[in-house]
Formats: C-alpha cells, structure tokens, sequence
C-alpha cells in the first residue's frame, strides 16, 4: 500500500528529457586488443559492450562498461568501432559523443581509461567525471 | 511582542518544503549515489537526513528520507522540490528502476512544536517513539524533525484527504495553529535550517553542523572530495551560529570587526529578544564573540551563542 493512497501524487519524469546526439567514439589499438579479449571470454549471443554513465562519483557522473548480449531497447544507439560492437543509450549520447576509450596495461592505476571532452572536471581517483 | 501567543503547542503547515515519492528496487541505490548519508542500511521505519550537494559540495537541499518499506518519502527544505526533482530525473541511468512521484498535493506536511507536543503524539502513537517513523491510524505518519532530536517537536504526515480530521484531533488535544511569526520564533531559537535562506548554492553541510547528514566512508558520492578535504584537515571556512542583537540586523553579508558575517535569518523573539542566525568565520567565536553591524535604524550589537538558545 504505497502512502499516497488510491491514486495520490503526479508521477515525475524520471531520465526522460533527454539531449540525444549521435555518438561517435574513438578506441585506442590497445583498448581494442583488450575488448575483444574480453568479449571472446564471455559466453552468449550477439554480445555488445554497453558504455553508459551513472550519476554518483565525487564529480557528479561515473562511467559504467558491461559486455552483455545487445538490448533490444529503441533507446539504444548501436556502433562498430575497429570491429567492437558497443552501444551507448541516448540518454548518455551527449556525455559519451566523442570519448576515447583507451587500456593501461600496468600494474597500478591501470585499465580501462576514458578520455571525455565533454567532462569539465575529474575527481583525484579519476573514477568520476561531470 | 505578543502575549496573545496561545500557550501549548502549535502546528505549522510547511507546504513550501517539497514531498516526493521514490518507488522501485534502485530507489535506495540512487539516493546513496547522489547524497551525502549512507541510506543503505536503512529498513523500514527509519528516518535519516541527508543532503544533496553539488560536485563543489555547496547545498542544493536537505532531505529528511523515511524509509517505508516499499518506498521512500523524500521531504525538502523550503522551495527547493525543483532543484532536487531536476536533479533526480538527470541522476537516473537508462539501467536504474526507479520511478519518483510528486506528492506536494496528495501529502501535508505539519510540524508540532512546543511544551507538550510530545504528549500529544504519545497519546496518537501510545509510546513515544525513540527514533525512525511512527503510524498514527491509517493515513498519517509522525517523526521527529530533520533537525536534531530534540523533546516537543514534531514532523507529521499525512494524506490530503486526512488533513482536517487530523488538525481537529490536534486541536482536541490543545495544539493551536501557529502563525510565521511563531515559526520563525521556533526555528530560528532551535537553529533550525530554511532553504533559501541557511540551505542555499554557497554553503557546505559541514558549516551547517550538518555531520550527522554526511557519511564520511560509505564510499564516493557526488561532492564527496570537497567534504572529505574538510573533514580530514578539521578546518571550516565559516560555521553556523546563533545571534542575539540589540535591534533588528540586517541580512546578509556584513563586514564587522569579527569578520565577515552572514546573516541568514532573524526574528523578534518574544522572549530573547531579536536574534539571528548567521555564518562566522571560527575566529569569530574564539574570541569575545561580540561584534556590530549596521543596521537600517542605525548601530546593532551582536553576540554569538550556541545554538540552539536557551529553551
């Protein structure tokens, strides 16, 4: 029983007023190297890499990578980049129109890196954007 | 100042602070990213305040967050529902279940201060709750305030619908409606915080004694960094204080012998007389803690106190 009773309340938009762009991105020869690795590893069909973002972070917005089978979601836009299927939701085409995705492959502080020219600031971990 | 001040507890209607709604299984996720408490322990039936702040750690609102169970009740400081509904709807990922309703029609909110309030609901709820919400019948809820615990005070719930059956079962018990003046006598004598005027884009929650808002290790949220800095050198820029005054001060930013001050808030108190709320800088209250600034009648004494004032 919710505590608006019987129909109480207006429900809000919630992520619906979106600025879509479409994205074009950039992924570095050993960033490329090191997905496609990844996605041979993973077991099931038509396996996409889901770039997205989340709020949170010190500085407003965390990056979000997850390999998982291609959403069938209209909201989604669907790339090939040097051979990597990815998809990026049109609410995150803006903040994700023009990153590089790049790899360290070093002992500390390395992975996967994203270079935005849309973030203003970072936070000293380099986790968060905004 | 008036002796026609009903005695007993008052009720004010505060329709200005902002009711929401949040439902869905990332609903807890998405505040914890997004404000300064740790909510995710939280189980039903607890009340925790928690502030939601920009990526510089300034205030956009303070939030009172009851956990019901299956949804979450969001309650603002005043004036600043868009702020904080902008802020949810961009904070939403395309992955997260969240759905959040506008309930500033379909809920009142009341708060009860004063000598007997609590009386009052102990006699509603049968014991006093120490802590978290309380169920008063079907369509109403109580809790203490977002402010510090403190005895005789207050926040009540409930659905629209409810609202004259519940203030003619306040009036049955002596709580008398409570007009600005006596709210802005309560508030501002127990240091608690009105947005747009102490809960605005300047300020840090750490200035606003707000520690008990913020978590300082469940992990980042936004503004995280700003805090953590603050927390771990022990040093505030400014920090929120009580005023007494000779007259009537003037708002805002004044420059005094201690310092910058800004004053936020000030009433004629019917006991002590004109007060305020201001931010200081620490120095201010090291020293003798008496400063004065220039009024619109003319020169106003003023001496910083601890909040709140002397009950």
């Amino acid at each position: 029983m919710s505590i608006l009773g019987d129909g109480g309340g207006i429900s809000l938009p919630m992520g619906d007023d979106v600025q879509m762009v479409e994205v074009t991105l950039t992924i570095t020869d050993a960033a490329a190297e090191r997905l496609r690795a990844v996605l041979s590893e993973e077991v099931g069909d038509d396996l996409v890499l889901i770039i997205s973002t989340l709020s949170g972070g010190c500085s407003g917005h965390l990056y979000d990578m997850q390999v998982a089978e291609r959403p069938d979601d209209s909201g989604f836009q669907h790339l090939d980049v040097e051979g990597i299927p990815i998809s990026v939701h049109n609410r995150d085409s803006w903040r994700l129109n023009g990153i590089e995705v790049n790899y360290l492959d070093t002992l500390m502080g390395g992975g996967f890196k994203i270079e935005n020219p849309n973030a203003d600031r970072g936070c000293g971990c380099g986790k968060s954007f905004g | 100042m008036g002796d026609s001040r009903p005695t007993g507890p008052l009720w004010f209607e505060r329709a200005s602070c902002s009711r929401t709604v949040l439902s869905g299984a990332d609903a807890v996720d998405l505040l914890q990213r997004i404000t300064t408490n740790d909510l995710e322990e939280m189980s039903a039936t607890d009340v925790r305040n928690t502030c939601l702040i920009d990526a510089n750690g300034r205030m956009l609102d303070l939030l009172s967050v009851w956990h019901l169970g299956t949804e979450l009740l969001l309650m603002g400081s005043e004036n600043q529902g868009e702020v904080l509904r902008a802020h949810l709807a961009d904070a939403v990922s395309w992955k997260d279940d969240v759905q959040a309703m506008d309930a500033d029609e379909a809920l009142v909110l009341l708060t009860l201060v004063g000598e007997g309030a609590d009386d009052v609901v102990c006699h509603f709820v049968g014991e006093l709750p120490e802590s978290g919400h309380w169920r008063m019948g079907d369509a109403c809820w109580c809790a203490q305030p977002m402010h510090d615990g403190e005895a005789d005070a207050w926040d009540i719930v409930c659905q629209a619908g409810s609202r004259e059956g519940v203030l003619a079962l306040l009036a049955r018990h002596g709580v008398s409606e409570g007009d600005e003046q006596a709210w802005q006598e309560e508030r501002v004598a127990r240091g608690w915080l009105e947005g747009g005027r102490e809960v605005d884009g300047t300020v840090i929650p750490l200035e606003l004694d707000l520690w008990d808002s913020v978590s300082f290790d469940k992990g980042c949220f936004t503004g995280q960094e700003i805090l953590a800095r603050m927390e771990s050198r022990g040093k505030l820029a400014r920090t929120l204080v009580g005023l007494t005054c000779s007259a009537e001060p003037p708002l805002g930013r004044q420059h005094t012998e201690a310092g910058s001050v800004v004053v936020t808030s000030s009433v004629e108190h019917s006991r002590l007389g004109w007060i305020a709320l201001a931010l200081v800088r620490p120095s201010s209250i090291e020293g003798d803690g008496k400063f004065s600034m220039q009024g619109d009648a003319g020169q106003v004494e003023a001496e910083i106190r601890d909040l709140p004032f002397p009950g």
